[in-house]
């Protein structure tokens, strides 16, 4: 079969069209996402402070990122603050489960409001958030005290910054754009495929393990790798808002280390090489992903 | 579709792009209206730049000034002026931005127009001249300045019946006012405390106080592990944890609404749950807000020295500015007795000319007899205030984290405050020993 190309399909006049209209597209994507990534792999060679002259160290800058204590500490934040990612991918398809059950009254009017956190103003989050955690009157530390328990000092203490910042993105998360996306998958799974599986006598636990859950991994693959490549890229809008990156450093992310050395020191090389590492995580990280997902992913 | 609609559709998308290409053009954006040059300020978002640019037009009505109030932070201010775009004039908010700024050249040198124009700079208080001059040379002007006095609440005083502190008061005493002004309610709960004040910039003061610094003479050494410096501050940490005065600063934070212009302690000062804090002259323009509240400024108590810490704001042209004998007219603006008045009359700190300070306008403004005996004070104070001296061997921001940083782990109870003393001379000096290593590598 003799096969085309695209531009043999489409007429002169279509082809031009075709690229003119893809043409700010990817004008933009050369000019603000791949010349700076090429920018950035290239600047992490060199000492610039975004005036003077830059300075070419070779592999200076990742020599002092391996001995710098603070590199560590900031990537074992960030790695800390990814535990959530499980709870809320587990939240996240109990909600989807909750409002795809065919009796409940009201479906859109839940998933309006489970899903007002992700479209609210961070700002306006941060705000409440502090105000929730506040250890004197906040709400959080009420309600323990209902249950007789003493609240921690949460955004102030260095051992519950973390969890207080995991929390708040639970809540954020869990009825968010992954509530959607299993919403959506939940939809694509053919009925008949439960009425079979009733017919052969399977539970409703035996259906979500061997009916749900295999048909939703293509989804919840997804939902995996983005959450992963979010949660290591994340951190930096909390710790400059809400806690600036306090108490101690504790909820300060490897995404606002960045910005620190880039733009508060003014050392955009070492900058650029903390950059460099990071991607280089996410790439080997999604790598394995997507090696487990090709044995672990069923798709119909 | 049709051939024809469809080259008309690309005729339509290309005029689009081109409308969009030429309406972003910098050049035809107007840097000067007929004869008036216009001038984009970058400062604070304090309201009352708008009264201070006002006064200026009318002095110099060919130059027209644009602000920027969205804030002068260094990276802010660096990162325009590396994309060409920076502001023609901009205040600084510490000596280290100035140091940073002037060494890459990101400023425009004014000292030939300063003498041009004879501007007497010994008309400034001395402890204003690191602000704007870097080895010999000027890069800007004093834009007003405060020094640290002691606020004393005197709702609280008076409902306590305690005695206002004497002027030559001492850390004991301090210490024995704010116990008596630190009440609990019913429930245990904190009412009011007698004192608080632990932000980076209002306890360096407290170090040289008992004799103590950050740096040493030569700025090549922090010396916080000095034995005044531990004891200075395990005097603060006591403040909180032994003698229970006042909130840690962590607690404060919690303790605060926040927001608008101010911050956390001016809010529950005001709101009579403070007795005392350190702040300059600077925060009357907040209090005029609360019409009921009564306060008064002493003299910071002293243990073996008197002393204050001095702030100052100085206004820089940068290199991007295309008319910088236009734009030092602004800082000549900030130089005339007209500006430094307004200074007095707007409340925006102290005049910065120390002629200006002893004079009747200031110390007996007919408008406001409330604010004679305090404005004594603030001149009394100025009188014995130091500069921070920061070393140029390590950033100002590196050092505000090093220092934070370890105070947050001192207050969290990690570290004891002799132990903090330590870590924070350790990291600061590794960095201060790096940095002069590469210094030795490049020469």
């Amino acid at each position: 079969m003799r096969t085309h190309s695209i531009g043999q399909h489409l007429k002169r006049g279509e082809f031009g069209a075709a690229i003119l209209f893809l043409l700010p597209n990817i004008i933009g994507f050369l000019g603000f996402t791949l010349f700076p990534i090429i920018f950035a792999l290239g600047l992490s060679l060199f000492k610039w402070n975004l005036l003077t002259p830059m300075e070419f160290v070779r592999f200076v800058n990742f020599k002092e990122l391996m001995h710098d204590p603070l590199f560590w500490k900031y990537l074992y934040n960030t790695i800390f603050l990814m535990l959530g990612i499980p709870i809320s991918i587990a939240g996240s398809l109990l909600l989807a489960m909750l409002l795809g059950w065919r009796g409940l009254r009201g479906v859109i009017f839940f998933r309006t409001l489970f899903y007002l956190p992700t479209i609210t103003s961070g700002i306006a989050l941060f705000i409440l958030w502090r105000w929730i955690y506040n250890p004197d009157f906040g709400l959080m530390n009420r309600v323990l005290s209902l249950f007789g328990i003493q609240g921690p000092n949460w955004l102030i203490d260095i051992h519950w910054a973390k969890p207080a910042l995991i929390i708040m993105g639970l809540w954020v998360s869990v009825g968010g754009v992954n509530m959607l996306l299993y919403l959506a998958g939940l939809k694509n799974i053919p009925l008949e495929m439960y009425e079979a599986a009733a017919i052969d006598g399977a539970s409703h636990w035996q259906q979500f393990r061997y009916v749900t859950w295999p048909l939703l991994s293509p989804t919840t693959f997804f939902i995996v790798i983005m959450s992963i490549i979010g949660g290591l890229q994340g951190g930096f809008e909390t710790a400059f808002i809400l806690t600036g990156g306090g108490p101690a450093g504790a909820t300060k992310t490897l995404g606002y280390y960045i910005y620190e050395k880039g733009f508060v020191d003014f050392q955009m090389g070492y900058a650029a090489g903390i950059s460099c590492i990071l991607f280089l995580i996410i790439f080997i990280l999604t790598l394995i992903q997507w090696r487990i997902g090709q044995r672990t992913v069923y798709y119909q | 579709m049709s051939r024809i609609r469809m080259k008309q559709v690309q005729y339509i998308v290309l005029i689009l792009v081109g409308i969009f290409l030429l309406s972003s053009d910098g050049e035809l954006i107007a840097g000067e209206k007929k004869n008036i040059v216009v001038l984009r300020w970058m400062t604070d978002p304090n309201p009352i730049r708008k009264q201070q640019v006002a006064l200026f037009e009318k002095m110099f009505p060919d130059v027209k000034i644009e602000l920027d109030a969205s804030g002068h932070r260094l990276e802010k201010v660096l990162t325009q002026i590396a994309a060409g775009a920076g502001p023609d004039l901009t205040d600084l908010e510490n000596t280290g931005a100035l140091h940073t700024l002037a060494k890459i050249g990101a400023l425009y040198d004014v000292t030939d127009l300063v003498k041009e124009h004879k501007i007497d700079l010994t008309k400034y208080w001395p402890q204003a001249r690191p602000w704007h001059e870097v080895n010999g040379r000027i890069y800007g002007l004093p834009n007003g300045c405060i020094s640290f006095v002691m606020l004393c609440n005197l709702n609280i005083f008076r409902k306590y019946n305690v005695p206002l502190p004497k002027e030559d008061w001492t850390w004991d005493d301090f210490r024995q006012t704010a116990e008596k002004l630190t009440r609990k309610d019913a429930k245990g709960r904190y009412e009011c405390f007698g004192y608080a004040g632990y932000a980076f910039h209002s306890w360096w003061h407290w170090l040289w106080q008992n004799g103590a610094d950050v740096f040493s003479p030569d700025l090549k050494r922090c010396i916080l592990d000095s034995p005044e410096a531990k004891e200075t501050v395990r005097f603060i940490y006591n403040l909180r944890n032994e003698w229970h005065v006042a909130p840690s600063p962590l607690e404060l934070a919690g303790m605060s609404g926040g927001g608008g212009w101010g911050q956390e302690d001016i809010n529950l000062f005001a709101v009579n749950k403070l007795a005392m804090f350190e702040r300059g002259r600077d925060s009357l323009i907040q209090f005029r807000k609360f019409p009921k509240l009564e306060w008064t400024a002493v003299p910071l108590p002293r243990k073996k020295d008197k002393a204050s810490t001095f702030y100052s704001r100085i206004t820089a042209i940068t290199r991007d500015c295309k008319h910088p004998r236009d734009a030092f007219k602004f800082l000549r603006f900030l130089y005339s007795e007209e500006f430094q008045r307004q200074i007095v009359d707007l409340v925006d700190g102290q005049p910065s000319r120390q002629d200006i300070c002893k004079s009747d306008y200031f110390l007996r403004d007919p408008n406001h007899p409330e604010d004679w005996e305090r404005n004594k004070i603030f001149y009394m104070e100025t009188e014995h205030s130091r500069n921070i001296h920061l070393s140029p061997y390590i950033s100002f921001p590196e050092m505000e984290r090093a220092i934070t940083s370890v105070f947050d782990e001192m207050w969290s109870g990690l570290l004891t405050p002799e132990q903090a003393c330590e870590k924070m001379a350790k990291e600061i000096n590794f960095i201060i020993d790096k940095n002069l290593s590469s210094e030795k590598k490049s020469q």
